[in-house]
């Protein structure tokens, strides 16, 4: 299969630059940490705040893996190479956020259960923790991929890329912290579960031939 | 090669860059066999022009049609097209780049890459990083890929960038074969190219518009 064959390939990039696949969980960990040092160490207050805290950040992290993932490409002439490939570009961008995905938002939700216990999350918010993060996460790269390409053709497109984004972000980071609420509370949180399952499969479908668009037009 | 087109009509193509014509009123036509070299000063569209034979560039006006021996195609041609830019990772090695290549045209022939590597002479360079190798060995990277997948219509941007002498014997004796092999290929350098007279056109293009 051709999409393995580009997972593959960036991964093996990723995997010779390896700081770049360090540095979003270096970032996790010491965001986490400022706040109960800002905060003060009262575990009731940390529990609390702690899924917000941990969603917020996770947003951010996807953020800075996003700038580079069709950037080199456009530069060094790889995506033309693409475009003459008898196979539908939006397959392609869907193999490359899906190898963003497995490098930005996984190492995160492994490191979770880890964070959430510094954070003094108990067992069932911990629990819709990692369940918000898987159906959550894959949104935010795929429409991250749609402001990548976007800002393709802009040398410092991070900034520019952050604005376009993060508001589309928000009902994301709304279904899932209040997922997490309900979670703290003891209720049921299917129906947001239900929501962002719907937000996947929304932005699974589209957001690939959206992104397929932006780069056909960068590349005029 | 899949399909083999035969034929290549520009009719009345007329290209714009930002506000003004790059290209007004370019007709030419290209026969299967034989290849056509663009000149012309910087900025007179030479890439441009190349772009738009592969489709990403969409033309103001005029049409680009590509026929086989039963009538015009739908679709253009598969293509291999080279650049400017080589479009390879520094962090791949050139074995690497052109297994991705054969698979992005569903090839999966590893014979055939290295045989293209030979074929630009970088057998010995196969495993080691494309951004060690010297601009030269690069640019013979990028060629080898041209090679590999043997499409029939070939477009090359400056194909002879940093490329040295042998290099360049190399790259003509390829483009000889893969023309008596009934390919097409349509390329700009500034280069005379000692291909046989009857394989190889010229194509002016002038600040203003083509000749």
């Amino acid at each position: 299969m051709l999409a393995n064959a580009v997972v593959a390939r960036d991964l093996t990039l990723a995997l010779r630059r390896r700081s770049r696949v360090i540095q979003p969980l270096i970032f996790t960990l010491i965001c986490v940490s400022l706040f109960p040092l800002a905060l003060g160490a009262e575990v009731n207050l940390l529990a609390r705040i702690a899924p917000g805290v941990f969603w917020v950040i996770a947003l951010l992290a996807t953020q800075l893996g996003l700038e580079g993932l069709f950037q080199s490409d456009y530069e060094d002439g790889a995506l033309e190479q693409w475009l003459l490939a008898p196979y539908p570009l939006p397959l392609l961008i869907a193999a490359k956020v899906f190898a963003h995905w497995l490098l930005s938002a996984l190492p995160l939700i492994l490191m979770a259960p880890l964070i959430g216990v510094l954070l003094g999350m108990n067992l069932p918010v911990l629990h819709a923790l990692l369940v918000t993060l898987l159906l959550g996460t894959p949104v935010l790269s795929l429409v991250g991929a749609i402001g990548a390409a976007l800002t393709v053709t802009q040398r410092r497109g991070g900034v520019l890329l952050s604005l376009l984004v993060l508001p589309l972000y928000i009902p994301v980071l709304i279904f899932a912290t209040t997922a997490l609420e309900q979670a703290a509370a003891g209720l049921d949180y299917t129906a947001h579960l239900l929501l962002l399952s719907a937000l996947a499969v929304l932005a699974l479908t589209l957001a690939p031939f959206a992104a397929a668009a932006a780069l056909r037009i960068a590349l005029e | 090669m899949a399909e083999m087109p035969s034929r290549l009509a520009v009719e009345g193509l007329t290209l714009v860059r930002g506000e003004h014509d790059l290209i007004s009123g370019l007709s030419f036509h290209l026969a299967a066999g034989t290849a056509v070299q663009i000149t012309g000063a910087n900025g007179s569209g030479k890439t441009t022009l190349l772009r738009a034979l592969a489709g990403w560039v969409r033309p103001e006006a005029g049409r680009i049609i590509w026929s086989d021996r039963n009538g015009p195609l739908a679709e253009r041609p598969a293509l291999a097209y080279l650049g400017h830019r080589n479009g390879l990772k520094a962090d791949l090695t050139p074995v690497e780049e052109l297994a991705f290549a054969a698979r992005l045209h569903g090839n999966r022939d590893n014979v055939r890459i290295l045989d293209s590597l030979d074929r630009v002479g970088l057998r010995p360079c196969a495993d080691r990083l494309c951004g060690r190798l010297s601009a030269g060995q690069q640019r013979r990277v990028a060629l080898a890929r041209v090679l590999l997948n043997e499409n029939a219509v070939w477009l090359l941007d400056e194909p002879l960038t940093a490329l040295d002498a042998d290099s360049i014997v190399t790259f003509q004796d390829a483009l000889m074969q893969h023309l008596r092999r009934g390919g097409m290929a349509v390329l700009s350098t500034h280069q005379r190219l000692s291909l046989a007279t009857e394989c190889l056109r010229t194509l002016a293009l002038e600040a203003s518009g083509a000749r």
